[in-house]
């Protein structure tokens, strides 16, 4: 069984990573372990770190669209807090209510509003990390469009980890879709010519019907969509990133930009266990997001951010 | 420093004898950017026109230890295409050619020398379009486009160039060849595609891009907007963003910058006695438009402007934004040099920077003046002034110095879309703690461990080969 350190501030992860790594003891960043089978396939650390505790939004600019945020926070906090500012964050992924923004942003993921505001990554502006020796970096900035430095940013977010502790991040809200009106219709071929003003499409698993959401005087809506109540599609959207939050489902994006889910193995990961994997529970590798196999830059990249350090994760499996 | 004889001997195997450039008149017309304040003659100018004829010039230079650079159009605005002496700039104008243009997945392939406005006609015969638009777009290349992160007016809506690379293939300083991103745009691997995009040439080059296109609106709309005073215009961007109703560019114009517009073929009926002017477009289907923009209108009219109208065809629509696309280049008449600065504020800031702009203008009296991106306050003081005279030149450069210690101020950042470069490494310490940029300066590394691929630029660190690009160099000036 593999000890678990929580961390409720910066100043605490800090010190945390400061004596593992003074200890050699390589440590990996978790969140509520919703989406731990896409951090460990080929992560070896001696414990983990929890960042869940971090939950607090740090600053809200409404006016610039622009929050604070630190990992450990929910997206389903966050969207409350942004109720009544005509916001939202463009992100739709499951493990909403289970799941923290950490582990959404730094688990390669998926969101059903990529069609509209792009893959989850394109909302992060910046971000503040701690590398595994300890020290305190910044990158990108905290403005709608920056590229002063590298773009440091992108290629840490989806890094699960590996590279660097999430301890901070500056998103890009949107506002909510105007005259947002929803629809069903089958979930047979959907062309193109159907999909434009659209911000949601997706189906749920044994059902046949695709849901659909947007700008009722934007969308291209024909004889074959039926309107649906709000109240019957958020409900479908609530069961759509909930139901399979932790680690059972797999959300396969066609290339046809509509998603759709599809049930795996469920309750692989049992909480109660700490972080003891049945094996025999295991997703068969083609669920698992990512593939096994790590980029073979992981390890020049770590090397990288901090030279002298046993990385994130531990050493690579030869 | 010169080449070495058998370099370039290899270099004419690897390309083909004409391909290889080293005559001086050759040179000079690749010894700056779109930036004339650095200039830096390069040791011979390679025009391939293939990825495998890159690969091989790559492997060359790693051989011979030679630094060098990719470098599309040369319209970059922060001296990111240079190499120091002795260095080669590898053109890549000659692979120009669309490779691949799905309609069905909205796809396009392109190699880095095609321009940006060609991607977008041949997308238009498909109903489709390719977003980020920089004012350069009618010369400017995907390449470039793709190492600066190059913006324009319609990112506030559509985002910049990251948001549309899916994937590239690229070319390494050691001679070796590896795809990043893949057609889906969900990255499930390390982001390379991310880090590769505003590198500003500096840890790979591309050697063909997947890109993604989109459809085209059925429809468009633009409103024009005027005011006495810059202020007002400032404050209705900020109602605007906050009303939610999403226009796809937001653009302010001061007096300066309308009335060169004016006094050029870019006429376009500017309002010359407007203090400033603001320019949306909305777009999207025909009932949507019409109702967004009968919304955006009364939102703007009880900002209290002098006028408000319409672009009532297709051809008055054009005329307003070629106007505002061109304004460079018409401001460019204004003097005999031009400094375009580029610097971000949040956009409830915008009123309060222009305020800083315009101290500085009473304080110096050097013309300035302002077309900015509003929507994502991203500003453009445009400096007019004379390079052969040096303390007119240096006066210029203090001044944008202080715009952007005050973009930093009031939380922004130095560079919106125009890239660091060699013009603004000097600040980034101000933006970046010593901690943040060593990181970055390790990350670089680990794609050009022997800095050969454009060597000094981007990072204050890197400063080693930084005083090779000097600034104004009155003797090189005709």
């Amino acid at each position: 069984m593999k000890s678990v350190l929580h961390a409720a501030s910066l100043a605490e992860a800090q010190e945390a990573l400061r004596q593992a790594n003074a200890q050699g003891i390589s440590l990996l960043p978790i969140g509520n372990q919703t989406r731990l089978a896409r951090c460990l396939p080929d992560a070896q650390p001696d414990s983990f770190l929890s960042l869940s505790g971090m939950d607090q939004i740090l600053g809200l600019d409404a006016e610039d669209w622009v929050c604070r945020v630190e990992p450990g926070l929910s997206p389903q906090a966050l969207e409350q807090s942004l109720q009544g500012l005509g916001l939202e964050l463009g992100v739709r992924s499951p493990g909403a209510t289970n799941g923290t923004l950490g582990g959404l942003f730094m688990a390669p993921e998926v969101s059903l509003f990529h069609s509209r505001w792009g893959p989850p990554r394109d909302q992060v502006l910046g971000a503040r990390w701690l590398l595994a020796d300890g020290s305190l970096v910044t990158t990108g900035s905290s403005v709608v469009k920056s590229v002063a430095g590298y773009d440091v940013t992108r290629l840490f977010l989806g890094s699960r980890g590996r590279l660097a502790v999430c301890v901070e991040m500056i998103l890009r809200l949107r506002p909510r879709a105007r005259r947002s009106q929803w629809w069903t219709r089958q979930a047979t071929a959907f062309p193109s010519s159907e999909r434009s003003g659209l911000d949601l499409a997706f189906s749920l698993p044994g059902e046949d019907v695709l849901y659909l959401r947007g700008d009722a005087l934007a969308v291209a809506a024909t004889d074959t969509w039926e309107n649906c109540e709000p109240q019957k599609g958020r409900a479908a959207l609530a069961r759509c990133l909930d139901a399979f939050a932790t680690c059972g489902f797999r959300l396969t994006h066609a290339q046809s930009r509509d998603i759709r889910l599809e049930k795996g193995p469920v309750d692989w990961l049992s909480h109660q266990q700490g972080f003891k994997i049945r094996p025999e529970l295991l997703p068969p590798s083609s669920l698992l997001h990512p593939p096994t196999q790590e980029s073979p830059w992981l390890t020049r990249l770590q090397l990288a951010c901090t030279p002298k350090s046993l990385p994130l994760g531990g050493l690579q499996k030869a | 420093m010169t080449l070495s004889a058998s370099l370039i001997a290899a270099l004419r195997i690897a390309v083909g004898k004409r391909w290889v450039l080293t005559d001086p008149a050759a040179l000079l017309a690749y010894e700056s950017d779109a930036l004339t304040l650095f200039r830096c003659q390069p040791g011979a100018i390679v025009l391939p026109q293939s990825q495998d004829e890159i690969l091989r010039c790559a492997q060359l230079f790693q051989e011979t230890q030679t630094p060098w650079c990719a470098r599309g159009a040369g319209t970059g605005l922060s001296g990111g295409a240079l190499v120091p002496p002795g260095g080669v700039i590898l053109g890549l104008s000659r692979m120009n050619r669309i490779l691949d243009l799905d309609p069905d997945t909205q796809i396009a392939v392109v190699e880095p020398g095609v321009v940006n406005a060609d991607l977008d006609r041949a997308a238009s015969a498909h109903g489709l379009r390719y977003a980020p638009d920089p004012a350069s777009w009618n010369v400017c290349t995907l390449g470039g486009n793709v190492a600066e992160n190059a913006g324009g007016p319609r990112c506030f809506l559509h985002g910049t160039t990251t948001n549309h690379v899916l994937w590239a293939d690229v070319v390494l300083p050691d001679g070796s060849l590896e795809r990043w991103g893949d057609p889906s745009g969900e990255q499930q691997d390390l982001d390379l595609r991310g880090f590769l995009v505003g590198s500003e040439g500096a840890i790979a080059v591309a050697t063909k891009i997947g890109l993604r296109l989109q459809s085209r609106p059925a429809t468009s709309e633009t409103l024009l907007a005027a005011w006495p005073s810059i202020r007002p215009a400032c404050e209705t961007v900020a109602a605007v963003v906050a009303s939610g109703l999403l226009p796809v560019a937001l653009e302010v114009m001061d007096q300066a910058a309308i009335c060169a517009i004016e006094d050029s073929n870019l006429r376009a009926g500017l309002p010359t006695d407007a203090g400033a002017i603001l320019l949306l477009e909305m777009e999207g289907g025909v009932a949507q438009v019409a109702a967004d923009t009968d919304a955006m209108e009364s939102l703007v009219r009880a900002h209290g402007p002098t006028e408000v109208r319409r672009a009532r065809t297709a051809r008055e629509r054009l005329a307003l934004w070629k106007g505002r696309k061109g304004a460079g280049g018409a401001l460019g008449r204004l003097g005999r040099d031009s400094l375009v600065m580029d610097g971000v504020v949040p956009r409830s800031r915008l009123a309060d920077i222009m305020d800083v702009v315009s101290a500085i203008r009473k304080e110096t009296g050097l013309p300035i003046a302002n077309l900015f991106h509003a929507g994502d306050g991203n500003i453009h003081p445009h400096f007019s002034y004379d390079a052969r005279d040096p303390e007119q030149a240096a006066q210029v450069i203090a001044a944008g110095d202080r715009i952007l210690r005050a973009c930093l101020d009031m939380g922004g950042s130095l560079s919106g879309e125009h890239g660091i470069g060699v013009e603004k490494e000097h600040l980034l310490a101000e933006q970046f703690d010593e901690a943040s940029l060593a990181l970055q300066h390790r990350l670089a590394q680990a794609f050009n461990p022997d800095d050969l691929l454009n060597p000094g630029k981007g990072l204050p660190l890197r400063r080693g080969c930084m005083e090779v690009f000097r600034r104004h160099s009155p003797a090189k000036v005709s």
